[in-house]
């Protein structure tokens, strides 16, 4: 198996999965329900974990299809393009939907203007995603094809944001400091909510630590912006890194396992003084192990493959 | 020295946005849970 077949396995999850993530955010809407809202933000916040590897599993693709009869470069880019800006939205959406899960533990509701930013959201990044997906489908599809050449407003939009990363003197150092910026504020406040469920702290409630998390996600977010940038950057360096399959595989392992703090009650009746019960344990250690895991692949990307 | 300052520059603006998003999703909502 390569990437080719990991992006036909995966390039049709964003689509469907919007379709029932959204349509089940709507009903919930509908029907004023709490339970069906946040089964919906799961869907989306999934879905946007499995949009990353999607995208970049789409490079490997192309350097398999570049060369075949039929394929042209600028289908290639146009897709490249709409999916670039489809990703964007839906890791916002993403970002937004994880919110509404952290504001309704702590305010047992989520407020009316997060609902509107996240249905927003969900029918912009569904629209450009169906784009993408139609975009794709026409590259080895001529069936289905408008005209001879594709020409779409975001088709460069890919390859330029590449050059901007990669020419532009101070934008890969500083995408390489914020990208440890965002790593500390991830990990030092996982490894704290992490520890307590240990029974370090114990005389600190589980809820305290809980108020932290947005500084972890707002740290996970400038990473994943920064990863991104880095990818699209020079996407050639990474498709071939066995270190980089890894990382991305146990970030989307490390963000399941983050839900788990903010989903179930487990942890958040978790009292001053209280011992945590052996699922949470199990929980917060291997949350540490694969956090530290994805750091380590991410050190190794120039020792275990091609990259720098 | 465009890459040093343009370095420096973007780092800080990026941290600040950052830190002020988190502070004020804080604020906001140690507001609405001291109302509820």
């Amino acid at each position: 198996m390569d990437l080719t077949h990991i992006h036909l396995l995966l390039n049709h999850f964003p689509t469907i999965g919007y379709i029932i993530g959204g349509g089940l955010f709507v009903l919930s809407l509908i029907a004023k329900s709490d339970d069906l809202k946040r089964a919906s933000l799961v869907v989306l916040l999934g879905i946007a974990l499995i949009a990353i590897p999607t995208y970049m599993s789409g490079n490997g693709a192309q350097e398999a299809v570049k060369s075949l009869p039929g394929v042209s470069k600028s289908m290639i880019e146009a897709h490249e393009g709409a999916a670039l800006a489809a990703i964007g939205f839906m890791l916002f959406t993403g970002a937004f939907a994880w919110l509404g899960l952290w504001q309704f533990r702590r305010l047992a509701r989520i407020p009316a203007w997060n609902l509107a930013v996240i249905l927003v959201l969900t029918l912009v990044s569904f629209g450009l995603m169906a784009r993408a997906s139609n975009l794709g489908g026409e590259i080895r599809h001529a069936e289905i094809r408008a005209g001879q050449g594709t020409v779409t407003p975001e088709g460069a939009l890919a390859r330029t944001v590449g050059s901007f990363v990669t020419e532009t003197p101070w934008m890969w150092p500083t995408c390489e400091t914020l990208h440890f910026v965002g790593l500390s504020l991830l990990c030092g406040v996982v490894f704290l909510v992490d520890l307590r469920v240990l029974g370090v702290m114990r005389g600190v409630s589980f809820a305290s630590l809980h108020r932290l998390l947005p500084w972890a996600a707002l740290g996970f977010g400038l990473n994943v912006v920064t990863g991104m940038l880095f990818f699209v950057g020079i996407p050639g360096q990474y498709i071939h890194n066995v270190a980089f399959y890894w990382k991305v595989g146990l970030v989307m392992l490390a963000g399941a396992n983050a839900l788990y703090f903010t989903l179930f009650d487990e942890p958040w009746s978790l009292g001053p003084g209280e011992d945590a019960p052996l699922t949470a344990k199990v929980f917060a250690a291997s949350a540490m192990v694969l956090w530290v895991a994805v750091m380590y692949c991410g050190s190794m990307l120039p020792f275990l493959g091609n990259s720098f | 020295m465009r890459l040093v300052v343009g370095t420096i520059l973007w780092v800080i603006v990026v941290t600040v946005l950052v830190g002020i998003v988190g502070y004020a999703l804080d604020r906001s909502t140690a507001r609405q849970e001291r109302k509820e």
